[in-house]
């Protein structure tokens, strides 16, 4: 097939894009695909018109590659792609959407959940800078159960930028400011302690189904962006080691089948299909929804090709297989 | 070096790779970890970075806009004491980052202190010949045979042909030639060749008065929109020459921070804490640089640089006033 490869694009984390999108490229020619690879600049929508792939992949990354923008362009060129829809892009990538999400899903489908997520506010930039909503800092305590620390985040972005543990309240107006940076909206919610995972999902409706969860370990600190882009910062481990989770191994894998469990909730729960990952927490009791990502990366160190690896398939026989559903 | 008030012998004069291998063998020559560097603050990354691989302890010392501080710097001499600091690495003409230059005073200061308190001079010069406005302020090589200087062709001829010189005693340049032995044998003859011919056989001078107009109306456009579009909180610096304004915000900003921001916005700096050896200073900090653009887009840059600034200062300002900073 002739597929086109979108990848690089204006967002921050343009340079994971390029990265990604180199991989995706080489893994689909060795599939046997015709690859087009190209960026978003004017000239795309002339470019997809004249080049008339079969389908795009779309390996960019945070703005306008899981927003919606790119889904939304190619939903109005009539061109097939892979991944969610534009609707969903648009949900997904704002993480003060969840909380509503799951309680919709929940009442939709009247039952419980496994997934749970952090207790959270989000609120907007201009609430700060026109409206006084610095002078209430302190109130985020009172407010988020279990107080500090918190967690800061902008409510869209991904790579852990503009992420902070805030210790104390003497530190909230820092974290926030930097938070604003990338996005006019921000997240304040409990910090959650536990094993932090990142569970990929390939497939969709009744079809989709879960791969082997990686199990992500900072050598030192946390898991941030500066960690992210550094050889031998963080161990990436599929499957998650059932130590990680119990020291019983029965128990442990009972937590592990409630961890992915949740993550298809989320899956589903957003309507998210052919592929998607959902990065999330097991605090020793719950799985706590961090967020999904529907684009997820796909360098040698990311975390879907990883979880790939674990369950014996090639990223070039998962993406061929995504690809030709659309022949 | 004759042009420039320096004298010099052939045999006083070591070839480089750029003045960036001048600074890595000066450093290789010369420090030992712990071993206390002095250096205007902030300073040219390059040589905190070729400096930082020999584990110094680097001191900077703030300046004005007549350069470096004489005051602060025998302050800190006192403190460190005779001997106490190994070299004195200064850019004194249109610094980088800072565009500063330092008056004829302060370079006759520096050396009565560099005597005093027995530490050598390395004056680096790569922009002296690109001159906006003002007169000549001779090397501080000139006014002592001592100082290590080092040029470079980079910004007058071609970066890309990576030569460079350093001029010192030859008791120094002995030391600092073996090093270089080790480090890559020789320089390449062909690109020398290539330079020679350049300054030889060509209306050299003639060129660089066209570059020098050409970065003199760039630096004007830049000077020109930050008095236009800047907040009244930032202040700069105002270069005589060479490529550089130090542009300084409210001590609450933070440029990394923003950077993004700008990005979004289309425009870029560098923001200033990269210029200090701790990479806290400089926080509310950006070097702007004015070599490369049209003036037309230089004026655009700052436009929309300053709506990120304010854009930031009102957000900035909401969390100060409620005591949440």
């Amino acid at each position: 097939m002739k597929v086109a490869v979108l990848m690089g694009g204006n967002s921050f984390e343009r340079k994971f894009s390029l990265a990604s999108g180199k991989r995706v490229c080489e893994a689909l020619e060795e599939a046997g695909h015709k690859v087009v690879p190209l960026d978003t600049t004017e000239d795309l929508v002339p470019t997809l018109r004249s080049e008339r792939p079969q389908v795009c992949y779309s390996a960019l990354h945070g703005k306008h590659g899981e927003d919606g923008t790119i889904q939304g362009l190619l939903e109005f060129l009539k061109i097939p792609f892979v991944g969610a829809s534009a609707s969903t892009c648009r949900d997904t990538w704002n993480k003060a959407t969840l909380p509503a999400v799951l309680q919709s899903y929940r009442a939709a489908n009247d039952q419980d959940l496994t997934a749970s997520c952090p207790v959270g506010i989000c609120l907007a930039r201009d609430a700060f800078k026109d409206m006084g909503a610095a002078t209430a800092i302190e109130l985020f305590a009172e407010r988020i159960p279990g107080g500090y620390p918190l967690c800061v985040k902008p409510a869209c972005g991904g790579s852990a930028m503009g992420v902070h543990r805030v210790e104390h309240v003497e530190d909230m107006g820092r974290a926030l400011l930097d938070a604003f940076t990338y996005d006019d909206e921000v997240i304040v919610e409990q910090w959650i302690e536990g094993t932090e995972l990142a569970v990929s999902i390939l497939g969709s409706g009744w079809d989709a189904h879960v791969l082997p969860p990686v199990e992500i370990v900072p050598t030192s600190g946390l898991f941030t962006t500066e960690a992210r882009l550094t050889d031998g910062a963080v161990a990436y481990i599929s499957p998650v080691r059932l130590g990680s989770l119990a020291p019983d191994e029965a128990q442990a894998q009972a937590i592990r089948a409630e961890i992915e469990r949740a993550a298809l909730e989320v899956y589903h729960a957003y309507g998210v299909h052919d592929l998607g990952r959902v990065d999330l927490i097991w605090d020793g009791a719950q799985a706590q929804i961090l967020e999904i990502d529907v684009s997820p990366g796909m360098t040698e160190h990311s975390l879907f090709p990883t979880a790939c690896e674990a369950s014996g398939l090639s990223l070039s026989s998962v993406l061929d297989h995504l690809v030709s559903q659309y022949a | 070096m004759r042009e420039i008030g320096v004298r010099c012998k052939p045999d006083e004069v070591l070839i480089t790779t750029g003045a960036q291998e001048a600074l890595d063998l000066i450093a290789k020559t010369f420090i030992n970890p712990g071993d206390i560097i002095l250096t205007e603050g902030p300073t040219y990354l390059g040589a905190l970075q070729a400096f930082s691989a020999y584990e110094p302890d680097v001191h900077p010392i703030p300046f004005d806009d007549k350069g470096m501080r004489m005051d602060l710097l025998e302050e800190e001499l006192k403190r460190i004491g005779k001997g106490g600091a190994k070299f004195l690495y200064t850019i004194p003409n249109f610094q980088n980052p800072g565009g500063v230059t330092m008056v004829l005073e302060r370079r006759k200061r520096l050396i009565e202190l560099s005597h005093e308190y027995d530490f050598m001079i390395v004056e680096d010069d790569p922009y002296g010949r690109l001159r906006y406005d003002g007169g000549h302020v001779i090397p501080i090589k000139a006014l002592s045979d001592d100082v290590l200087y080092l040029g470079t062709i980079s910004k007058i001829f071609a970066p890309g042909l990576r030569t460079g010189w350093i001029a010192a005693p030859k008791s120094v340049l002995s030391k600092i030639n073996l090093v270089k032995q080790g480090t890559d044998l020789c320089g390449s003859s062909f690109d020398q060749v290539v330079v020679e011919h350049y300054f030889t056989d060509t209306p050299w001078e003639k060129t660089l008065q066209t570059f020098v107009k050409t970065y003199h109306s760039r630096r004007d456009a830049m000077l020109a929109a930050l008095d236009e579009f800047f907040p009244k909180e930032a202040s700069w610096t105002h270069p005589e020459g060479g490529f550089f304004v130090w542009a300084t915000l409210p001590d609450y900003v933070d440029t990394s921070s923003m950077l993004p921001v700008a990005l979004e916005a289309g425009v870029t700096y560098t923001p200033g804490d990269g210029f200090f050896p701790d990479g806290v200073s400089g926080k509310n900090s950006m070097r702007l640089a004015f070599c490369y653009e049209s003036p037309e887009h230089i004026r655009e840059a700052i436009r929309r640089l300053a709506l990120v600034i304010e854009d930031r200062l009102e957000l900035y300002r909401a969390f100060l006033e409620a005591g949440a900073l």
